[in-house]
């Protein structure tokens, strides 16, 4: 198992991470709440995401960019330290399954109605497991080598939907009110800005870490941007009583692109870029909870640990909720808040270590990305 | 590879809970409602926050 990666692949991986699963659901996640005001909720999303990463960097590299795991063990001490990574390990493996979910949500609904969710859901579960097996190395060169298509087919795609934009749509601004705004912005706040400091666990595999903090931000404020530019675009082509009434209201978007009735129904290249996105977010979280159980276990390798992993995260992705609805209302209702509270959590111990000058102490021998 | 006393309580742990989550989705069952734990906590302050 090789876990090594470099600044160029981290940055990819940040970028895969923040579009997979968001790229298709921000639109609605927003204008549910906000309409036409939605790109500017997703820009305050944005803003306040990188303050609370920029938190989160600063945190970690004064502790040497250490695994989570490790980090934690060492601030908050033994017992706290364990409690808190088995619940990192739990918000990995629940994240996971909510991403599992969303791709066979997707799929049933919009691309192949007719099939199991279980075929999508196995096939991805497998993906994952298969890349994890192989370890960091494996999907951060998959990744290095898939995303600049992806971004380029991203920005096509978006590209060509401009000549149906009417500024009208998005006309006139703040018309919902800040209280409706926010309320828009905090949906996308959690969903993906906070649940990103799950790549706490991967940092510590970045090779050359001069520079780390600022390429982890600038990989946040260039998948934060494609995200504004995709609300903004969305609103503006379908209006903002569209983008309420659909749940994957970019998948529609590109369902309008028209080109001398030839270039018709590409919108299913939207849905390759979300998701390869979508098992770039399986695997990273998927890996975190191995590492994570690694570490409680003290085993040389997380691979005893990948058969019952992908199970759980199976079993999981199908009985957190009964139907899409109810999923939908869930994520907007309580995700932010949910992730918020393990942001705050970790954010308090590992300031607490710092005060107590825990970050001092780090052992500089036993490191886990030697594993 | 050394099998210590950690690795098996993680391991049997780990491969219990699976099980459990596995039996409660197969079984059509409700023993592990993790989505309804957690909105019994937040939706109170979501409510405060932004009145539903």
């Amino acid at each position: 198992m090789n876990h090594t990666i470099n600044r160029w692949q981290l940055v990819l991986i940040v970028i895969s991470f923040i579009m997979g699963s968001s790229l298709l659901m921000a639109p609605n996640l927003t204008a549910f709440f906000s309409g036409q005001d939605a790109w500017i909720s997703m820009i305050i999303a944005v803003i306040i995401g990188l303050i609370l990463n920029v938190t989160w960097i600063m945190i970690l590299k004064r502790y040497q960019f250490r695994s989570i795991f490790r980090i934690t063990e060492v601030a908050g001490g033994k017992v706290v330290g364990t409690i808190l990574n088995i619940l990192i390990i739990f918000f990995a493996l629940h994240l996971a399954s909510y991403v599992v979910r969303n791709l066979s949500n997707f799929m049933i609904s919009n691309v192949i109605p007719e099939s199991s969710p279980w075929t999508f859901q196995i096939m991805i579960i497998l993906l994952a497991v298969y890349s994890c097996f192989y370890g960091l190395n494996n999907i951060g060169r998959v990744n290095e080598f898939l995303t600049p298509f992806m971004i380029l087919f991203f920005i096509c795609s978006l590209a060509l939907t401009t000549n149906q934009f009417r500024f009208s749509h998005l006309q006139p601004f703040f018309e919902q009110g800040m209280l409706r705004i926010s309320q828009g912005a905090y949906t996308t706040t959690g969903f993906p800005f906070i649940e990103i400091i799950l790549l706490g666990s991967v940092l510590t595999y970045v090779k050359n870490k001069n520079k780390l903090s600022k390429n982890y931000l600038a990989g946040i404020l260039f998948g934060g941007s494609a995200l504004i530019l995709t609300v903004f675009i969305a609103v503006g082509v379908e209006g903002a009583y569209m983008v309420k009434r659909q749940s994957y209201p970019t998948y529609e978007l590109m369902r309008d692109i028209s080109i001398i009735n030839i270039f018709e129904r590409v919108e299913v290249i939207i849905g390759v870029v979300w998701i390869f996105g979508i098992l770039v977010k399986i695997v990273i979280c998927l890996f975190t909870a191995l590492k994570g159980l690694q570490h409680l276990s003290k085993f040389p390798n997380y691979h005893p640990f990948l058969l019952p992993a992908g199970l759980l995260i199976w079993a999981l992705s199908n009985h957190i909720h009964t139907n899409s609805m109810e999923f939908t209302d869930f994520v907007g209702r309580n995700w932010t808040l949910w992730w918020f509270s393990l942001y705050l959590v970790l954010l308090v111990v590992l300031g607490i270590g710092i005060l107590r000058k825990k970050d001092k102490n780090l052992d500089q021998t036993a490191d886990d990305s030697s594993q | 590879m050394s099998k210590n006393k950690s690795y098996r309580i993680t391991l049997t742990t780990f491969w219990i809970f699976s099980m459990m989550n596995l039996a409660t989705f197969l079984s059509n069952r409700q023993w592990l409602p993790f989505s309804k734990w957690i909105d019994a906590i937040y939706s109170p302050l979501y409510k405060l926050m932004f009145g539903g």
